[in-house]
């Protein structure tokens, strides 16, 4: 019996090219309680994005596969059904959030003509209806439910990543997916959606897993927090635990490396020197060693198992095997 | 005395588009001391990187006076312009498209010192480039690789000792850090702090990452729309804001304290056009305090106490 919406267990996620094999996701293991919300930070090329796309069975093939792993959603395996039926989870069951609201909206529908749509396919209901939906929707994230007959260039930035949100909440799924949603927007902006996100997540008893690259954006709306190194989840825990307390050195270089705007000596930035490993050629052992200040001959050897320093705080590092 | 390497008067820029005058830039003032960093901050559209453009004459300006060193730089003839172009430099936001492709990481760094004829023999320029490689940290195994070779740290720095080789007095820096992620971002930050210290560089640091502003500016100007809305030493702009866009805008960063309980102020709306701005506040539409004489007249930038520039009709 699990009490989990979501559990990852064990993916692995390689890119398949004739240069060779880009390891993108290594082994994670991620579980998600109903109505949790998980942020997924991480720097590019970790991983994050790779593994919110194998959820949803959306990694592109060729030339990425998903090697092996589980992703069981409500209780059933999501890599085990057939394309038909994903079909009917995405968007209806899980649905994802964009970076980019530019590009993810269609130019030449109305807003409204692409909420509905959505609403239709899955809701067995006729457009007029989904309409009707899709102005609720609108004014749940705060815009004027007459528009949903304007087209998306009449929309600003902001504006239109609440629209996709409003889209990815009509068919009120179990999981949302958010990939970068505010990166794109200017910060004022950014505080806006975010309050939305906050005020709905409230509202409505659904999941979320925030991919950002910004340790306060994941702060607003997480409860928890996993953090992507190489392709694995190199600590995971609650936002209090992970923010008072990080324990993996790789955790500890990341805060290093953000200035603190409520730091008044602007303190030299302490950031682990050198770049994350490309997904090609990955180090044997623990993919942080070679850049690890605490380093010790074990980790160019194994690599560590994740172990529980705290109620639900997992590390993977041996300094605390 | 503040030592003035730069005084900005009254600068301003217009660009003619289909649907007017696109007001980018409108009345800036401000001065840069040697030897400081100045923060210029604000959101997409804003006019800071058209500043910053013009204070290095790579645009030329529709009104006002950029004074180097008290020179108007705009009376400079071709011979005093190269002269300038070598003290003044810039380092670029995106450091994937403002490195020739063509060219090696040698040609790109040495390509000022050739211009400029620096050295008479290439075994120097040789010499100096390899000296600014040391500095600005990237290996001498990567001299003769080319841009694509290269990840977005590394061409930054290959773009940071490209402005360095002429040892300029003054960098503007546009976005410096921006396409990085946080953990080289953090290693490119702490390298502008060492090379100002190495070289006393002066800096304009513009960037829409309050945090990364504050963490490397001496003083702080927020700019809206075209206009400098508060501009004073970084403390006051961060902690004790006084203008309701930049209360707004330090309020709406998301913090990494857990025991913050700062309320955060949402702004309405988006920013508006600044093709042809209504003569009145250009925060008017947004801002949450306006009041009837703000739509009246236009606010101007005022020094309320000694060194603290304020742009409000109700901070007066």
């Amino acid at each position: 019996m699990s009490a989990n919406l979501l559990e990852i267990k064990n993916l692995h996620v390689h890119y398949i090219t004739d240069d060779g094999t880009a390891k993108a996701v290594n082994g994670i293991d991620l579980a998600l309680k109903p109505g949790e919300s998980l942020g997924l930070v991480g720097e590019t090329g970790a991983g994050k994005t790779t593994s919110a796309l194998s959820v949803l069975r959306l990694v592109p093939n060729p030339p990425g596969k998903i090697i092996e792993g589980e992703i069981n959603f409500n209780g059933e395996n999501l890599l085990k059904k057939r394309e038909r039926e994903m079909r009917r989870i995405r968007g209806n069951k899980i649905s994802m959030i964009f970076q980019d609201p530019m590009t993810s909206l269609n130019p030449v529908f109305t807003v409204g003509r692409q909420i509905a749509e959505n609403v239709a396919l899955h809701q067995n209901v006729s457009i007029k209806k989904g309409i009707e939906r899709a102005r609720e929707m609108l004014e749940l994230v705060e815009i004027p439910g007459g528009r949903v007959y304007d087209y998306p260039h009449e929309f600003s930035g902001g504006m239109r990543q609440r629209v996709l949100i409003a889209m990815a909440l009509a068919c009120n799924p179990a999981l949302i997916i958010a990939d970068e949603p505010t990166t794109a927007l200017d910060v004022t902006i950014q505080a806006q959606v975010l309050e939305i996100i906050k005020g709905l997540m409230e509202k409505v008893k659904t999941s979320l897993i925030m991919i950002s690259h910004d340790l306060g954006v994941v702060r607003e709306v997480s409860e928890r927090v996993a953090v992507m190194y190489a392709g694995q989840i190199v600590e995971v825990g609650s936002i209090r635990s992970v923010f008072q307390n990080h324990k993996h050195p790789y955790t500890i270089g990341l805060f290093g490396s953000i200035p603190d705007i409520d730091d008044r000596e602007s303190t030299r930035l302490k950031p682990t020197p050198g770049l994350m490993p490309d997904a090609m050629e990955l180090p044997e052992g623990c993919p942080f060693h070679p850049r690890c200040p605490e380093a010790m001959k074990k980790c160019s050897e194994e690599t560590p198992e994740s172990v529980e320093i705290d109620e639900r705080h997992f590390v993977s590092c041996f300094l605390y095997s | 005395m503040p030592d003035k390497l730069l005084e900005i008067k009254d600068l301003k820029k217009y660009f003619p588009t289909k649907q007017g005058l696109l007001h980018a830039v409108d009345g800036v003032n401000f001065d840069i001391n040697r030897g400081e960093t100045l923060g210029l901050v604000g959101e997409s559209g804003c006019g800071k990187s058209t500043t910053g453009r013009l204070l290095l004459r790579l645009l030329s300006a529709t009104g006002g006076e950029i004074l180097y060193e008290g020179e108007d730089i705009s009376t400079f003839n071709r011979k005093k312009m190269k002269e300038f172009a070598t003290k003044a430099q810039m380092v670029f936001q995106d450091p994937f498209s403002s490195l020739d492709p063509r060219m090696s990481v040698a040609d790109i760094i040495g390509e000022p010192l050739r211009v400029n004829r620096v050295y008479k023999s290439s075994k120097e320029r040789k010499r100096k480039i390899e000296e600014m490689m040391e500095f600005a940290g990237i290996a001498s195994r990567l001299i003769n690789s080319y841009p694509h070779e290269l990840d977005g740290g590394r061409r930054q720095r290959v773009g940071i000792a490209r402005a360095l080789v002429l040892n300029p007095d003054f960098l503007v820096l546009d976005e410096p850090v921006s396409a990085l992620d946080v953990s080289i971002q953090a290693q490119i930050l702490n390298l502008f702090e060492d090379l100002q210290d190495e070289f006393e560089l002066t800096y304009l640091f513009i960037a829409h990452d309050l945090s990364v502003v504050k963490h490397v500016s001496d003083r702080i100007a927020v700019m809206y729309m075209g206009q400098i809305v508060e501009y004073a030493d970084f403390d006051k702009v961060i902690y004790e804001p006084l203008h309701p866009y930049t209360q707004a805008l330090v309020s709406a960063i998301p913090r990494i304290h857990l025991d913050d309980k700062r309320e955060r102020i949402i702004l309405e709306g988006d920013v508006p056009s600044p093709v042809n701005p209504e003569p009145r506040c250009r925060f008017y539409g947004r801002c949450q305090e306006r009041k009837e004489i703000c739509q009246e007249q236009e606010a101007t930038l005022k020094e309320i106490e000694p060194g603290r520039f304020v742009n409000c009709l109700l901070r007066e």
